[in-house]
């Protein structure tokens, strides 16, 4: 509460001149009390057969988004549990008749994956739309403004030019994938801007892939010199390190980019997310669920959220009161469903 | 009473410090008034309000139906005013209660540490088998396809000269007869040849059975070919290779459903996965075993060839520690699989010679004399 006030206090000071704040994104669940909430939510789910899973999610959801906070208010999510069910329920029946026809089927599968290719912008689309719909900060709410054929080109024709370019088109596909991304979104009437350029992409490709080489022939010439396997073995697990290391490398790297490049009005956001605090958690995180049977998994999440948003900050240029909502919309939940499902990883 | 907290009006993202206070207990009214100027922003019914449900400590949202939003870090004054307006409701912070509650806390990790234990143990096998043994013949046939996606992906042509194949494909033909003779047969199980990889054999689920180049010139005697031919009999005959594709579909829908949205975990959901594919594999083995040791007891066959087999597998795989484990479905991961996988989801061969000498003790008639 005194928080609260506190920070109502601050807000109301500086809204007064055209302020120049620097705002940090804050986390303030805690892994104890998230854990609760987490076993009580899988117990839920198990005894009703997988039907309270909607509840579940909703519960999780609000806990992250209420309790990350910037500039004294915290987010919020606002679907609700039954339109999630029944996006669920649809999702699961589809997935299940699709991999059991592309699996059994296999001339009927081929086309069920064609088909797929085309729904996939429409998904992708519908989900994000119904999270950002979901989203709130200052009883304003998040807007996605898809495009089906700028999602096409996104989703299928950047990614398929990467492969035939041999790779060398891959941060042009990340960058386009970011730029529909970020564009499209809105705060309330107000888009984001993301002014990314291609060069940021390259480097942080050229970086990766240097880390990959590095550690592949550093990896390799140690286990080697040990000698207690075969080449083959040696490389399988070099390889297997190397990957995970790279892939947390354009995490870490991928996510300040976005940050940065992004602006809200004049308002701009900054991250200085480091591969080393990233990589600590990570490990800390994936010793301690092992260690602990997976019961470490919701303090886990807590973890990483907590050095996410320590390392976000939100750069005030002039006031933050006037964003203005946008007119009501209602989404289904079966897309963002579906995209899961289907694992798009949106 | 009086509960500080924010007001959104819903249009604009400017918050105004504000408080919430009860005008008429009777009448359920309700008063938001501004903390800079004292002015009533807003009178409402309860009826009008949505007050979301506590979590942890996260702030309370009440939402009018008209779109403005109070917002307050005060978890308990919200809850009291609920009991104070709704005596002979339910609880307030029902969920919120339950979830601080260390009996319920204890009672719920031990109840799904049980039931996820039973469900992978004994649910998602026997529904697994149900399916499997009640697959419309139409689907099953449709397996025929695996053979040529395997040839694409990881099966090179055999080059065994035809006589060897032949000569093979003679030694197996009666116990493919007597084993079709079997009641409740369901496929006609048919012998092929590939390379392309280290000493190994599968059983498809269509009922062809694949021995590789490597396994035939590993052997030193054509009754161990028999051995692994009976195992892989067994493996066909409890249809474990579709048993498995249903478990790991199932497995990996529950696992959505329970661990849900772990967007940045999810190498930690894939455990729960691993584990259970594990055991599942383990038990595999273990009825293609026995089958095969049932078999080769019937034909006279002497069980040291199955033990001699075993030991040879497995020192081929210590070897070269590169080869592909006995699975057909999903198979871009199954290329880059190495020994511990293959160490995992098969028993050792220590453990399954032990496991020929228990057969040997109880199944032999002159087990008391030796």
């Amino acid at each position: 509460m005194a928080q609260l006030e506190s920070d109502l206090k601050s807000n109301d000071e500086t809204t007064q001149t055209e302020s120049k704040r620097v705002l940090p994104f804050e986390f303030r669940g805690d892994g104890t009390e998230y854990f609760k909430i987490w076993i009580v939510n899988i117990f839920l789910t198990l005894i009703t057969l997988g039907i309270y899973s909607a509840w579940a999610t909703v519960r999780n959801n609000r806990y992250f988004y209420g309790n990350t906070f910037v500039d004294g208010t915290s987010f919020s999510y606002l679907a609700k549990p039954l339109q999630i069910l029944k996006g669920r329920i649809i999702a699961v029946v589809v997935f299940t008749l699709f991999v059991g026809l592309a699996g059994a089927f296999p001339v009927a599968g081929a086309i069920l994956y064609l088909v797929l290719g085309f729904a996939a912008p429409y998904i992708y689309n519908q989900s994000l739309a119904f999270k950002m719909r979901n989203t709130s900060y200052k009883n304003i709410q998040f807007r996605f403004n898809g495009d089906y054929g700028e999602a096409f080109g996104v989703l299928v024709i950047w990614p398929f030019l990467g492969l035939i370019s041999l790779g060398l088109l891959y941060p042009f596909v990340l960058l386009k994938m970011h730029q529909y991304r970020m564009n499209q979104t809105a705060y309330g009437t107000t888009q984001f801007v993301f002014s990314a350029q291609v060069k940021s992409y390259y480097k942080i490709f050229g970086i990766g892939v240097g880390i990959l080489l590095g550690l592949l022939a550093f990896g390799m010439g140690v286990l080697n010199g040990l000698g207690l396997m075969s080449p083959n073995g040696a490389a399988v697990i070099a390889g297997f390190v190397a990957y995970i290391f790279v892939a947390t490398y354009f995490t870490v790297a991928f996510t300040n980019l976005v940050f940065i490049s992004t602006s809200l009005k004049e308002h701009g956001f900054n991250a200085t997310l480091t591969l080393k605090g990233y990589v600590k958690v990570v490990l800390i995180n994936m010793l301690l669920i092992v260690i602990t049977l997976g019961l470490y998994l919701p303090a886990a999440k807590v973890r990483i959220m907590k050095y996410i948003t320590s390392c976000i900050e939100l750069h005030e240029r002039g006031s933050l009161d006037d964003f203005i909502a946008a007119e009501k919309e209602s989404v289904s939940a079966l897309g963002e469903q579906l995209g899961d499902v289907f694992d798009f990883s949106v | 009473m009086h509960i500080k907290g924010f007001y959104l009006d819903g249009i604009t993202s400017k918050g105004i410090s504000a408080r919430l206070e009860l005008v008429s207990r009777q009448q359920k009214t309700l008063v938001i008034i501004s903390e800079d100027d004292n002015k009533q922003l807003h009178v409402f019914q309860l009826s009008n309000l949505d007050i979301s449900s506590r979590i942890g400590d996260a702030p309370r949202e009440l939402n009018l139906d008209s779109g403005e939003q109070f917002i307050t870090n005060d978890n308990e004054g919200i809850d009291r005013l609920l009991r104070q307006l709704i005596p002979d409701g339910i609880a307030p912070s029902l969920m919120h209660t339950l979830e601080r509650n260390v009996t319920a806390i204890a009672f719920s990790i031990i109840t799904s540490a049980v039931f996820v234990w039973l469900i992978t143990v004994y649910g998602i096998p026997r529904a697994a088998d149900y399916i499997a043994f009640n697959m419309p013949s139409v689907v099953v046939e449709q397996f025929e396809t695996d053979m040529a996606i395997l040839d694409r992906t990881m099966f090179e042509p055999s080059e065994l000269t035809t006589d060897r194949k032949n000569d093979i494909k003679r030694l197996l033909d009666p116990f493919i007869e007597q084993y079709i003779s079997l009641p409740e047969t369901h496929l006609k199980p048919r012998l092929d040849f590939r390379s392309g990889m280290g000493a190994n054999a599968f059983a498809l689920p269509s009922g062809k059975i694949i021995f590789t180049d490597a396994l035939v010139n590993l052997v030193e005697h054509d009754n161990e070919l028999v051995a692994v031919f009976f195992h892989e009999l067994g493996h066909l005959r409890q249809k474990h290779m579709m048993r498995r594709s249903i478990q790991d579909a199932i497995v990996t829908i529950s696992v959505f459903f329970i661990i849900g949205d772990l967007d940045a975990l999810e190498i930690a959901g894939t455990i729960p996965t691993l584990l259970a594919d594990m055991s599942y594999s383990r038990d595999f083995e273990r009825e293609a075993d026995l089958f095969a040791l049932q078999q080769m007891n019937e034909q006279g066959i002497d069980l040291d060839y199955f033990r001699d087999v075993m030991k040879r597998l497995s020192e081929e795989f210590s070897d070269h520690a590169k080869v592909v484990s006995e699975r057909s479905d999903d198979l871009g991961d199954e290329i880059m699989i190495t020994v511990p996988e293959f160490l995992l989801t098969h028993p050792g061969w220590r453990e399954r010679v032990l496991f020929v000498d228990e057969f040997e003790s109880v199944s032999s008639p002159d087990a008391e004399i030796n």
